[in-house]
């Protein structure tokens, strides 16, 4: 059965929600300005913006369900079981910010390199060379020579 | 022009710290525009926040070196692997990768330092000249022209950046959109901020630029990734080492291509300062053009080298150009002058008119690096061409880890912000589905950078118009670059329409 993507609808309807919610704050805010200051209030331009991309959500959305959507990730199969590498890459990521925040930077970027690797398919020796060279760069170039703090 | 200016600002550039930093940037641009899939862009945007930690000078002359050397590094990859190294090099392909073929590699890489070049300072030299007339020309700019300016500037963005208009506006107001976070630049109120201080001064316009740049480019180049292809790929460039030939072209080779050069640099300066016209639209517009004035057009596409050095010409030409609309205008004239609006904004400088004025001394000093990056090309590039290939054996994985690690310290380092590592993330993975989707981040980009701008100057004119929109057709300029604006967003219908009924 052929497969059917939804790419566009869902982006298009992302674009309509997001101009919604820019909509309400803007008209919150207020699109007038008061009588004390004159021109447009501060809601005017978020609002005028909102109205704009709700309308072009609206065109991707109605279109894609019209004439079809793009194929966001396409068939082939050596392309979509890299899906799985994505999700992982983007896992470790959201891991070396939260080992950044509760432990250490070089903790979350030793964490990094090391998972990354191996996901790539590099050999022990060449992820722990790499990793400890990347480790020394930053430690020497950020810290030593910027004087740049990685501490939250 | 004040001749002391220029001297004052030749003398502080030619200081041991400025040329190593140059000489830095030049030999970090080489790398990452040699790579495919790392851009200029890429470059610049990981390293300005790294930059500054520097002085002006030091930070805007490695930035300079990079982006004039990624440029022409991406001729490299085009001529060994048939791949460009950066969007810029998507025309060198045409005939490098054909010369590479014919055992010409060696003159392909020769004659695409000695254009780039040669483009580069030709269009150096449109900036010396045309900058500061144009800026004086502008100060008698008011809110309405500057607002019509960045609208122009966005518009060209959406119809330079894909073949879907419709997908490029609704990026561009997402962009404009999410510029509006933060405090209103008229009467400082709060705006969508949702309580929390990290959003207050905005959303930064150079985390997202990273993150969709830098981490979602990654991310499309994993999910792209074919075994069989890198394997190709590694198998030609490392063979390339031994097989280039010589690298000069002969004298009447050299003569032979000056006037087809000549001609591209001056087109490719003059699309440049187009807002949104990159070198990839330049170079092709002038390999097409020099085409069609060629003794030889039948050997273009084939291994031409007229058609290869024009195309290099070309690429470099457009800097100028852009950096023109950039410094006069406080318009980006492409994705890298956008990114060093960033830079200059967090020197506190402001690009336009004032720039002139206020610090006229480091505007000819970015001229002068701009020619000093292109000397300081054309003698490494020329020394090291044999070697530069060597870069192509670098493993694809190995970049995506460095650059991932890069991207998360370049958006860290800007305000030594968390939050701003956070949105660089968020960006990365919008980045990543945008791209799949075919929606160009450039105007959600530029919407983001010339939302401020654009919103202030609006709300300014309607203030002074008290309400009319008749004043953004009553000023000259204005008119005409509305006139402009509607063409450039509808001639594109128009003409579809024509050809479906022609059909």
């Amino acid at each position: 059965m052929e497969r059917k993507s939804k790419g566009d609808i869902i982006v298009g309807l992302c674009f309509v929600v997001a101009g919604l919610a820019f909509l309400a704050g803007g008209v919150s805010l207020g699109i007038s300005g008061k009588a004390a200051v004159p021109g447009p209030g501060p809601g005017f331009f978020p609002a005028l913006c909102a109205v704009f991309s709700i309308f072009f959500g609206l065109w991707i959305a109605i279109e894609a369900v019209k004439k079809g959507s793009v194929d966001f990730f396409g068939t082939d199969p050596e392309q979509l079981s890299n899906g799985k590498l994505i999700a992982f890459v983007t896992a470790v990521f959201i891991l070396f910010m939260a080992l950044w925040y509760f432990l250490n930077f070089y903790v979350g970027v030793a964490a990094l390199c090391l998972l990354y690797n191996f996901a790539f398919g590099r050999t022990w020796k060449f992820n722990l060379i790499f990793s400890a060279v990347i480790l020394g760069l930053l430690y020497f170039i950020f810290e030593r020579l910027l004087s740049v703090q990685f501490t939250i | 022009m004040d001749m002391s200016l220029w001297i004052q600002g030749f003398l502080s550039i030619m200081t041991p710290e400025v040329l190593i930093f140059n000489f830095a940037g030049v030999v970090i641009g080489i790398v990452i525009g040699a790579l495919p899939g790392l851009s200029a862009t890429m470059a610049i945007a990981i390293l300005t926040p790294i930059t500054f930690w520097f002085e002006p000078s030091c930070g805007f002359a490695m930035l300079i070196g990079v982006w004039n050397s990624a440029i022409f590094a991406g001729g490299i990859s085009a001529v060994i692997i048939n791949t460009p190294g950066t969007p810029a090099s998507i025309a060198s392909t045409f005939d490098g990768y054909q010369l590479f073929r014919q055992g010409k590699g060696g003159l392909a890489l020769g004659i695409n330092c000695i254009f780039s070049v040669a483009g580069g300072v030709v269009s150096t030299l449109f900036l010396i000249f045309l900058a500061f007339p144009i800026a004086s020309f502008t100060v008698k700019f008011g809110p309405t022209e500057y607002f019509m300016l960045a609208l122009f500037g966005l518009t060209m963005m959406i119809s330079c950046s894909g073949n879907n208009v419709v997908k490029g506006m609704a990026m561009g107001f997402a962009g404009l959109m999410l510029s509006t976070v933060g405090v209103d630049p008229m009467l400082a109120v709060k705006r969508f901020t949702l309580d929390t201080t990290a959003l207050v001064a905005g959303v930064s316009f150079l985390p997202v630029m990273i993150g969709m740049f830098g981490i979602g480019e990654v991310l499309n180049q994993i999910y792209e990734h074919k075994k069989s292809v890198e394997a190709r790929e590694l198998k030609l460039a490392s063979s390339a080492a031994g097989n280039l030939g010589r690298i000069l072209p002969s004298l009447k080779q050299l003569l032979g291509l000056v006037r087809p050069a000549a001609i591209a640099s001056a087109e490719s300066a003059v699309i440049g300062a187009i807002p949104a016209a990159g070198g990839d639209i330049a170079s092709i517009i002038c390999w097409g053009q020099a085409k069609k004035l060629s003794k030889h057009p039948e050997e273009y596409g084939k291994g031409s080298v007229e058609g290869f050095a024009v195309s290099c010409t070309a690429n470099n030409g457009v800097l100028g150009g852009a950096l023109t609309t950039m410094l006069t205008l406080g318009i980006p004239g492409d994705a890298v002058t956008a990114i060093l609006i960033g830079s200059l904004m967090m020197y506190g400088m402001q690009p336009g008119p004032k720039m002139f004025t206020d610090n006229a001394d480091f505007v000819v000093q970015i001229m002068q690096l701009m020619l000093l990056s292109n000397v300081a090309i054309l003698i490494f590039g020329l020394i090291t061409a044999k070697a530069s290939a060597k870069i192509l054996n670098a493993r694809p994985e190995t970049v995506w880890v460095a650059v991932c690690v890069l991207c998360a310290v370049g958006s860290y380092a800007l305000n030594n912000s968390f939050s701003d590592v956070i949105i660089m993330g968020l960006a990365g993975i919008a980045g990543f589905f945008f791209k799949r989707g075919g929606y160009a981040p450039g105007p959600f980009i530029l919407g983001l950078l010339l939302g401020g701008m654009l919103e202030s100057n609006l709300r300014r004119a309607l203030v002074l118009s008290q309400g009319s929109l008749m004043i953004f057709v009553e000023r000259p300029v204005t008119l005409v670059l509305l006139i402009l604006i509607v063409l450039t967003l509808f001639y594109p219908l128009i003409k579809k329409r024509f050809i479906t009924k022609a059909k």
